[in-house]
């Protein structure tokens, strides 16, 4: 009698585990459902002083700069980089030749390789863009960023992060040499994943990081 | 303040009322819960996620016993946050665990018929204060009840 009363309270107990463990809810269950999308702009700027942009043409590893060598997969830098003009052309911007015509704007395509990387402290980034033949007069060896909206950061990006900056080269900076950020644009991981999710995420997350800054309208 | 009313389809599984008839009563529900003002803001989806657990001494034609019980409610959200100088966009997955865990004692009229008016005091752990939960239904173990709770 009394092993059945304990046998019974244990297949109680059993239950009452397995309908509270099948019960709870489930979390993220497809890589999309972890993109993060984050935009920084600095208050005050006139956005729609700004008509035309150019960029350098490929996607640089930031991360170098933490140590780690270099494993960002080129493979889909064409269809970003042509994703972010149509979105920049999309609000009313031109791009033109660096080398030959001085934009309003540059802007820049970074992603990161490594866990948790500060993306929004001054790296050399001189280092990863200098051989782009379009910065203006007064960018060289040394140069470092101007981040406005620092320290209201997030800093702890999972790899296969992308980022995107503009810099207006026409405004003072505090310190010389420095590269005046006017907004910028984190997509948290989004390069991880199958080759038909990373394609498909480009579109989605490029799109949002233009629909949540409407402020960048040249007019 | 956020309130709740979890509408309970409470569920008596046979295989584990033990102790009938010896004066000890032990029942495992299902509960369902509804979340309503502040609650509802954060996790709006109706909840089938819960249940409970309740045991009962009996003597003569009242009883005192202990009841835990567990919902929880959780939504998957969309959405962009706006800051100063900053907006976020992302997928928010939003959980609300309640475990209440209630003293009660109940009066038992009718007879054989085991019809049952109680009341219940105890203490929702997550809230940390007590509050009383008056019941009155129609008991008969072993069968599908169907009880309005107010917590």
């Amino acid at each position: 009698m009394l092993m059945q009363r304990v046998g019974l309270r244990f297949c109680v107990g059993m239950l009452v585990g397995a309908l509270a463990a099948g019960c709870y809810p489930g979390g993220i269950e497809t890589v999309s459902q972890t993109d993060l999308v984050a935009t920084f702009f600095q208050k005050g700027v006139d956005f729609t002083a700004n008509k035309t942009f150019d960029m350098p043409d490929s996607i640089v590893d930031i991360g170098v700069a933490a140590g780690a060598s270099s494993t960002l997969n080129h493979k889909y830098d064409t269809q970003i980089l042509a994703k972010i003009q149509a979105g920049l052309v999309a609000l009313g911007y031109t791009r033109v030749d660096a080398t030959a015509t001085r934009p309003d704007v540059i802007v820049v395509v970074s992603g990161i390789t490594v866990d948790n990387y500060s993306a929004w402290v001054g790296y050399p980034w001189w280092g990863y863009w200098g051989w782009w033949g379009g910065w203006p007069a007064g960018y060289g060896a040394g140069s470092t960023w101007y981040y406005p909206w620092s320290p209201v950061v997030v800093t702890g990006y999972t790899s296969g992060s992308l980022f995107i900056n503009m810099i207006d080269p026409d405004l003072a900076t505090p310190q010389p040499n420095q590269a005046f950020s006017i907004w910028a644009a984190a997509i948290n991981g989004m390069l991880e994943g199958t080759d038909a999710e990373i394609l498909a995420r480009i579109n989605t997350n490029i799109d949002q990081v233009f629909a949540q800054s409407p402020y960048l309208r040249t007019q | 303040m956020r309130v709740w009313i979890a509408a309970a389809a409470t569920l008596l599984v046979p295989a584990v009322v033990a102790g009938q008839g010896r004066g000890k009563w032990f029942g495992m529900n299902w509960s369902m819960a509804a979340p309503i003002e502040h609650t509802k803001d954060f996790t709006n989806d109706y909840s089938f996620r819960g249940m409970g657990l309740e045991w009962r001494q009996f003597s003569g034609n009242k009883s005192f016993g202990f009841n835990a019980g567990w919902n929880v409610l959780n939504e998957e959200k969309s959405g962009t946050q706006t800051f100063q100088q900053a907006a976020i966009n992302g997928d928010q997955f939003r959980y609300n665990n309640t475990v209440s865990l209630l003293l009660s004692a109940h009066v038992y009229g009718g007879g054989g018929s085991g019809k049952a008016l109680g009341s219940r005091a105890g203490v929702r752990v997550l809230r940390a204060h007590a509050r009383g939960l008056p019941e009155r239904g129609v008991l008969r173990p072993g069968a599908l009840q169907l009880r309005v709770l107010g917590r």
